[in-house]
């Protein structure tokens, strides 16, 4: 069986992305709107900016702080050396 | 991320979007080049690629191709095909028969027109309630979300749509807001908002007073 169908693998994976889920959820309102437009809607900076009517230095820097809090939970969750 | 210890801030603050596959060319080919000579990049691609996949793991909203096949649905060809598809029935049948549905279809609608003649009725350009106090929200509906599913929601918060939706699929919504309405405050407009399975975002644009 693959890593990814081991259950265990795919319940640990669960498991993190369940608490990454729950980080973006404590993020700053601004931040966690940047992330969600980027990340799961697929939008680009130049339209998140129009979208949230924020420069667009405004949607970089607030991305930054988020992943900044974002991959610390990454790392501790011991999943950031994965490729 | 490592943007702080990258020689070049300005190449990595844009690797979500490189990720994405929304840079464009000239700044996609700028990345990548960035790459090749930058570790702490490297790395940090691979540490957003892991975070971007592990939202996607449980992620209820929908993937990240949305918009753009949002945007293929409703280019003008895609309403032809629609058109096309809902005339499927009608053109096998005989001349005949065609001619009588033709002319039912007809006089249902002289009659209903004729029933409604007494109705009040408002103007496209009646404005006087557009630029009344209330919380000027701006929403993105989902793919499948219908107009009557739209009235529904926001009918019953006394809400109207002002703009939209733009090019970007995005809506403003002005919510009436404060005693005697049914949102109280900007931010319970905004909860009862994100709360439907109808919108995909929201967010807060001005509170009018």
């Amino acid at each position: 069986m693959s890593a990814n169908g081991d259950p265990a693998n795919t319940a640990e994976r669960a498991d993190v992305a369940d608490r990454i889920r729950r980080a973006v959820e404590t993020l700053p309102a601004g931040q966690r709107d940047v992330v969600e437009l980027t990340f799961y809607h697929g939008f680009a900076y130049p339209d998140i900016a129009q979208i949230l009517r924020i420069p667009v230095n405004t949607v970089k820097t607030r991305m930054f702080y988020a992943r900044k809090k974002l991959q610390t939970l990454l790392e501790a969750a011991g999943v950031a050396d994965e490729s | 991320m490592n943007p702080e210890t990258c020689v070049a801030p300005e190449r990595a603050e844009l690797i979500p979007w490189y990720i994405n596959g929304t840079l464009g060319q000239e700044e996609r080919r700028a990345v990548e080049e960035h790459l090749a000579v930058c570790a702490a990049c490297r790395q940090d691609v691979a540490a957003t690629r892991n975070l971007m996949r592990a939202l996607d793991d449980q992620s209820p909203l929908p993937p990240a191709d949305l918009y753009a096949r949002t945007l293929q649905r409703i280019r003008p060809g895609g309403w032809r095909r629609l058109a096309d598809a809902s005339l499927a029935w009608f053109m096998p049948l005989p001349r005949p028969v065609r001619i009588v549905l033709v002319a039912q279809t007809v006089l249902i609608l002289v009659l209903v027109a004729s029933l409604g003649e007494r109705g009040s009725f408002t103007t496209l350009s009646e404005t006087s309630d557009r630029t009344g106090p209330g919380a000027e929200i701006q929403v993105v509906f989902g793919p499948q979300v219908t107009m009557s599913q739209i009235q529904g929601l926001l009918g019953p918060l006394g809400a109207m749509i002002t703009s939209g939706p733009s090019s970007l699929g995005v809506s403003s919504v002005l919510v009436p807001i404060g005693p005697g309405h049914p949102a109280a405050t900007a931010d319970a407009a905004l909860r009862r908002l994100r709360a439907s399975t109808l919108i995909q975002f929201a967010q807060v644009i001005q509170v009018r007073r």
